[in-house]
């Protein structure tokens, strides 16, 4: 951009103005542009005109309306945060906003839509969530509207740990525009850190609409009081404030003949004011081994003393590696931004196969990643090239009601070899092996509305789950427990072996003996010499349990996905087929009918 | 007598058991947990197995919110001892796929798989029923396996007797169609007209307690007949057997701080012919049912019957039934109790070797790949083995020219090295971690206290002579611990009450000679009196008859007096 003498403003101004906008993302533009709209509003100007030639998107010019929907469609809690707090900013700044949930929206109103902001996420290998998956088959569909009146803008919530990050995002936020829609702000795509760039994401969208009304305020609110009030209250302990809580006891819930572990871990909330209902999860901020650190910094030459400039200083790459980077997988942006600095062949013809990826990032951890492809690396360098830490989460496997102020997480060991070295996950290998019980944690709930126990405490539930996959359950029970006149209650829970891993057994056959855990079903695939998984003994009671079903009972599954989930859904399915003597089509609604009255909900990793 | 009292629950539970059933079924079928109901536990006793656990992993497990660490113990019936060599694979391809993978030979001839998980016990009894052997009435309050001495092909004598003891197996064992039904078919007879079970001589209680039969050929007491309810000792007039002097009341449970409690030898009450003896056994097995206790478990065997009723009413009683049948007793001597061990050849020309089992324990461990031994000469082997009343095996029935096969083979796995009397005459039971009652380690620990012994013996020059030393975890007797010349019971983690005394035939019961002792302590109470016997023993006298002689502890000579004349000594170490 270049100033022409006649703009109000001095050099030093006009050379401040083109620094900054140097330095810049177009997103940031617009949201700079926004605001200074909503600046000159309110000095009584018309400043519109100020900046007017800077905007990167021109608004249509029918986006006059104040009514705005905010379309959100995700598994985890994430996607309605981000919603909600997309809808209290728009309510600030004058919108009409109105909140709608993929799953319950009726897509006949799409075409009547003027303002749309989509939220969505995306799961497994591109997959959108359940929750989004009707809305995302309809304007995929033949049925779908010409949507020429709309303006719209897409948040893509992903992990870029996966392939195909945001993949689902940028689908929608495609066929939007092929629809007819007009795009007034570009796609943010998230990372699991999701929470910054929502916020920024939030803010421009939200302008990019209102600038088309040239009164609109959204820029200054969103500028001035979302970051404060709205989005981090202060003091109050989130994923970007974790709390510290203290390690009460640990456990491990494998008898000794297991090759594997689980370990209950009980952590102290007392003091934090975190609260938490059964299905949510515990996000926590593990640090890397000291031993992994030392051997990937004598790999690439650096000192102990090693010190790196970040955005907030100097400080040490030992102490960076330790809290701030994962170096116990590799992810394809690592390999990606490898690539651009080295200019790697041999990376770069891997990086166009999905399958190649997959198979080179297999078992990786980024020292076997420098180990085959080592090269001279500034401490800066390597910094800029590994990925920030994810914090990781976990099922919570406690009931507030049963112990206040303590959350209790079953987590597997994650332990294994390849690449001819021991390799252990980071996140498990934290809790089973580096912090040790009074030492603490930095953690914050993730809420899960997506996996509740029902609102009525009499009604039955169904609760099916596979090794770790039990942690929700012991939460569930354990809160009917304590309320009144809980409801019938069974529990499908599979592992390996049923002398040694059997999770939590003294506690459920207490339960059982108590009443609060109707009936539990259980299989044991290595006991036996034929396998057998939580689907056959779902089989085996087949006609009891689409009799609870039929009573309205709750149908949940909590798991590993590929291995598990898929099978009892499958299994559900002939279940109700043949019990319900319904065809393969009516058995496919009935499911259907099950999740979008939320009596069938999954927790699935 | 007992009508004044209540019946002890496990009356109730036999009589509610619908002839041994109980819920044994239901409970099978439970997979939330490892074990069976209470109730049940005491009836799977019938069908041959006890409900364990590994008492060194119960701590751990419950902080691993798991239930204790169940097992079961099945013992196999073994009429006799004799196996053949097929039936030893198989049992030991089992003990393999089910068990831990041990195999117990026990002090009363029969195998026992121990640490078999519930889901697989089916699986296994009806494995063991497909050898042609069994688990029914291995244990619980019921006839037991019949013990007969070892060896049938001694002398023509033995395989007589060997029939005997076969006829007293069969004719005794319980009626009850349960034991088929839960462990051997494969479904449930339904639809037909109800079978109303019965048990034509036990009845729907059963005995009041546990009922122990031997049979044994004398010199031999290798079978220990007097610590039996019942036993029979062969009487051979003339080279032919003629019958047997009956035995009752013979016993070794007791339990610690109960005087009420001891252990007694069996009396002799007379002689029966060789056709009468299942005439005899009925009878005295009829008489118990009637008159034992069944309101306190701890005094219901037929030894505190005979001791309340009175030996003459007991005799008097039998008399009435057996009539002429009950003559007056023959003279008879036994000169040992222990195992004659090596090569001997059999009356029909063939060999037999006598075995020594450290404790019955088949096993492979670093020292002795016993169990890997024994299947390899099972797998070449033409004849038999004959487990003895001493944890041993016998290799019986071997050709003339099988003889250099087998024996290469024992030398190839070092079964044939020489060990010390003392050894080769101790016993002991399972104990610690399974058995539920052990208060201390028997199996596992007696062969590191004998090698210090050992140490000992050599000095002194006793290293050849034939002591009998017997430890187990609990003064319920299983190792028959009270017909040790040296004794430990275990009383505590680590502490035992040290026995002496006791005759080399099993002829007379040991006395307490030191209580709640250390290792460190038996050994500086044992070792000068080893001492002592070799400076002073007369010519031939038995370590018990010495420490008898030479005031170490007073002869008892009856089994009420099991717990009089006691001089506890302490040991004070040297300073």
């Amino acid at each position: 951009m270049t100033f022409n003498p006649n703009i109000p403003l001095s050099s030093e101004q006009s050379k401040l103005l083109s620094d900054l906008q140097k330095d810049l993302s177009s997103e940031q533009i617009f949201w700079v542009s926004g605001y200074f709209a909503g600046v000159s509003t309110q000095l009584g100007i018309n400043g519109s005109a100020v900046i007017q030639n800077n905007t990167i998107t021109a608004p249509s010019s029918e986006i006059a309306d104040k009514k705005i929907t905010i379309l959100y469609g995700s598994r985890t809690g994430n996607g309605e945060s981000v919603a909600k707090m997309a809808q209290s900013i728009a309510l600030e700044s004058g919108f009409e906003a109105k909140l709608q949930n993929m799953e319950t929206y009726p897509t006949k109103e799409l075409k009547n839509e003027k303002n749309l902001l989509v939220i969505i996420s995306t799961h497994g290998d591109g997959e959108p969530s359940f929750q989004a998956k009707e809305f995302y088959d309809f304007i995929h569909s033949k049925r779908a509207p010409k949507l020429d009146q709309l303006n719209y803008s897409v948040l893509a919530l992903g992990d870029r740990t996966y392939l195909k990050f945001c993949q689902v995002g940028i689908e929608v936020d495609k066929q939007l525009e092929s629809l007819g829609g007009q795009r007034v702000f570009d796609r943010v795509d998230c990372d699991v850190d999701f929470r910054q760039s929502a916020q920024d994401w939030i803010k421009g969208a939200l302008t990019a609409l209102g600038g088309a009304t040239s009164t609109s305020n959204a820029a200054q609110v969103s500028a001035s009081q979302s970051s404060s009030s709205v989005l981090e209250v202060t003091g109050e302990y989130s994923k970007s404030n974790p709390f510290h809580a203290t390690v009460l006891d640990k456990t491990f819930l494998h008898g000794r003949d297991s090759d594997r572990q689980t370990i209950h871990v009980e952590l102290s909330t007392e003091g934090s004011g975190l609260t938490y209902e059964p299905g949510d999860s515990l996000g926590i901020y593990a640090t890397n081994s000291l031993e992994l650190v030392a051997k990937l910094m004598t790999l690439l030459r650096f000192s102990p003393d090693t010190k790196v400039q970040t955005e907030n200083g100097k400080a040490l790459l030992h102490d960076l590696l330790i809290h701030k980077y994962e170096l116990t997988n590799i992810t394809a942006d690592v390999i990606q931004r490898y690539v651009e600095l080295t200019q790697n062949e041999e990376l770069k013809a891997i990086l166009t196969s999905t399958p190649n990826v997959k198979k080179f990032i297999y078992g990786k951890d980024v020292l076997d990643f420098f180990t085959q492809y080592p090269t001279d690396l500034t401490p800066e360098q390597l910094i800029h090239l590994l990925r920030k830490i994810s914090p990781r989460l976990y099922s919570i496997a406690s009931s507030p009601l049963a112990h206040p102020d303590e959350v209790h997480l079953t987590v597997g060991v994650v332990k294994y070899t390849s690449n001819n070295r021991d390799k252990t996950g980071l996140c498990s290998v934290f809790l089973s092996d580096r912090i040790d019980t009074d030492e603490n944690a930095p953690v914050f709930i993730e809420k899960n509305n997506n996996f509740r126990l029902p609102q009525d405490a009499t009604t039955p539930i169904i609760m099916v789950g596979a090794g770790t996959g039990i942690a929700p359950y012991r939460a569930f029970v354990e809160h009917r427990a304590e309320l009144e006149n809980p409801g019938k209650s069974w529990l499908f829970f599979g592992n390996r072996f049923s002398e040694s891993e059997f999770l939590y057994q003294l506690e459920w056959q207490r339960f059982l003996k108590e009443g609060v855990l109707t009936k539990m079903s259980v299989a044991f695939s290595r006991d036996l010499e034929q396998k057998v998984y939580v689907q056959d003994r779902m089989l085996e009671n087949s006609k009891e349990l689409f009799t609870w079903l039929e009573e309205g009972a709750h149908f949940y599954v909590c798991g590993d996905m590929k291995q598990m989930a898929t099978a009892v859904h499958q299994t559900l399915l002939q279940i109700i087929q043949t019990e319900g003597n319904l065809s393969p089509e009516q058995a496919e609604e009935y499911v259907t009918n099950l999740q979008k009255a939320k009596r069938y909900q999954t927790d699935v990793y | 007598m007992t009508e004044n009292k209540p019946l002890s629950d496990v009356e109730r539970i036999k009589i509610e058991s619908n002839y041994l059933r109980g819920t044994i079924r239901e409970g099978l079928a439970d997979t939330l947990t490892g074990s069976i109901s209470a109730d049940d536990q005491q009836l799977m006793k019938l069908h041959g197995s006890y409900q364990q656990q590994d008492r060194d992993l119960d701590e751990e497990r419950r902080k691993q919110k798991l239930e204790p660490l169940y097992s079961f113990l099945i013992r196999i019936r073994v009429a006799g001892g004799v196996a053949t060599a097929k039936q030893w694979l198989d049992i030991d391809a089992l003990a393999d796929k089910y068990g831990n993978p041990t195999i117990k030979l026990t002090t009363r001839q029969a195998f026992e798989l121990h640490g078999v998980v519930k889901r697989n016990l089916k699986a296994t009894i009806k494995g063991i029923n497909a050898t042609l052997l069994d688990t029914l009435a291995a244990c619980g309050d019921v006839n037991r396996n019949v013990m007969t001495s070892a060896n049938p092909w001694e002398t023509e004598i033995h395989q007589q007797v060997y029939d005997d003891s076969l006829k007293l197996h069969t004719d005794l064992s319980p009626k009850t169609t349960a034991y088929h039904e839960i462990w051997v078919n494969d479904e449930l007879v339904e639809g037909g007209e109800k079978v109303e079970d019965h048990e034509p001589m036990y009845g729907k209680t059963y005995l009041p307690r546990k009922f122990k039969i031997a049979v044994a050929i004398p010199p031999r007491n290798d079978v220990d007949a007097y610590a039996n309810d019942l036993a029979f000792v062969a009487i051979v007039e003339k080279g032919k057997l003629v019958g047997y002097n009956v035995l009752a009341g013979g016993g070794m449970g007791t339990t610690f701080g109960l005087e009420t409690t001891y252990p007694r030898l069996a009396s002799v009450i007379g002689f029966v012919k060789t056709e009468d003896i299942v005439e005899a056994a009925k009878a005295v097995i009829i008489f118990q049912r009637d008159n034992g206790n069944r309101s306190d478990r701890k005094n219901a065997r037929l030894k505190y019957t005979i001791d309340r009723v009175g030996l003459d009413v007991f005799t008097s009683a039998i008399q009435t039934v057996l009539g002429d049948k009950l003559q007056p007793a023959k003279p008879f001597h036994f000169d040992s109790n222990g195992d004659a061990y090596g090569w001997k050849k059999s009356f029909n020309g063939k060999w037999y070797f006598t075995l020594f089992v450290q404790g019955g324990k088949v096993k492979n461990d670093d020292k002795l790949q016993l169990k890997t031994a024994l299947c390899e000469i099972a797998s070449v082997h033409k004849g038999n083995f004959i487990l003895t009343g001493n944890q041993n095996l016998v290799i019986g029935e071997v050709a003339e020219e099988d003889k250099a096969e087998i024996d290469a083979l024992l030398s190839k796995w070092k079964l044939t090295n020489k060990l010390s009397g003392l050894r080769l005459n101790s016993l002991a039971c399972v104990a610690l971690p399974v058995c539920g009652m052990a208060f201390a380690e028997a199996e596992r620990y007696l062969p590191s206290l004998l090698e210090k012994l050992e140490v000992e013996l050599e000095k002194f020059g006793l290293i050849d002579d034939e002591i009998i030393i017997r430890m187990t975890g609990c003064a319920n007797g299983c190792a028959r611990p009270f017909l040790g010349e040296i004794a430990m019971v275990g009383k505590a983690p680590d502490r035992y009450n040290l026995y002496l005394g006791a005759g080399f035939s099993g002829d007379r019961l040991n006395k307490l000679y030191a209580e709640m002792v250390s290792e460190e302590e038996i050994l500086g109470l044992l070792i000068p009196i080893l001492k002592h016997y070799s400076e002073e023993r007369l010519s031939g006298e038995r370590f018990g008859n010495f420490v008898i002689r030479t005031g170490y502890v007073k002869e008892t000579l009856i089994g009420k007096d099991f717990h009089k004349d006691i001089s506890l000594v302490k040991y004070v170490p040297e300073k």
